[in-house]
């Protein structure tokens, strides 16, 4: 099964928001007062990246998407625990909110819980070829999806 | 800017999430009653783009105008993408990405209110 159809789909669509949100908000974190917050904003584009290369390969975008889906939402993942307990043991890390501060709590917790969602769904639809797949037969190469 | 009309916004844009959510639950298609709904909401937040930004000129408040536009903006283009990205979708997921669409718009007028009231 393709990652973009179905349930996927509404996941895409959920990354795609935090794509819009998070890449909205680094930027203008960034061009507004960089050196308020160094390390808080660094994260924040970091995080802003992740989740758009994590909206568009799941949305079955560019060379391996399968492969970069993985990575992007792993990524995301470990940056969303590591960012999560630092910044609740030393909050003067991070002067100024990031998307993945308190382990996502500005935002209802969905930066927590959004990848292992993720993780979940790409290994659900794992069996995208080969024997005795899904695919339909209007599309019988065994291209990576 | 009038909080009534920010409230408004997000009452009917939670409204549409929820219907979005029902059509999920009960495996049906999106309908023309919500299309019509989704399609007044989208224009009432293109008309609150104007109104936000005459709001931001003659205001005596001391609001962060780069947030506040952004925030305007991106409140208008959240339906429209939602609208394509569900359009291509026959199963039941399609109203579940309207849902999220509403539910985002819900959220960026929150935070619109929220910078227009700091």
């Amino acid at each position: 099964m393709r990652t973009n159809q179905g349930p996927g789909r509404v996941l895409v669509a959920v990354y795609g928001v935090f794509a819009i949100s998070a890449g909205a908000r680094s930027g203008f974190q960034v061009a507004q007062s960089f050196d308020a917050a160094p390390l808080a904003y660094s994260l924040s584009v970091v995080a802003a990246v992740v989740y758009l290369i994590a909206t568009l390969s799941l949305a079955g975008l560019g060379q391996r998407p399968r492969l970069v889906a993985w990575t992007a939402v792993g990524v995301e993942l470990v940056g969303v625990l590591a960012v999560g307990s630092l910044s609740v043991v030393d909050p003067g890390l991070f002067p100024d909110e990031t998307v993945w501060s308190g382990f996502g709590v500005g935002y209802g917790f969905v930066p927590l819980v959004l990848p292992l969602i993720g993780l979940g769904w790409l290994w659900w639809t794992r069996r995208s070829y080969g024997t005795g797949g899904d695919r339909p037969a209007s599309h019988p190469r065994t291209e990576q999806d | 800017m009038l909080p009534a009309v920010a409230y408004a916004l997000i009452a009917v844009s939670l409204l549409a999430g929820l219907w979005s959510l029902v059509l999920v639950a009960v495996n049906r298609q999106v309908n023309d009653p919500l299309v019509w709904l989704m399609s007044a909401l989208e224009l009432a937040l293109l008309v609150q783009v104007v109104g936000g930004c005459v709001a931001l000129a003659v205001t005596e408040r001391d609001v962060a105008a780069g947030l506040f536009v952004g925030y305007l903006l991106t409140a208008v283009l959240v339906l429209p993408l939602g609208v394509a990205w569900a359009a291509s979708e026959k199963s039941r997921w399609g109203p579940g990405v309207l849902a999220v669409a509403c539910v985002a718009t819900a959220a960026l007028v929150q935070r619109l209110l929220d910078v227009w009231q700091a």
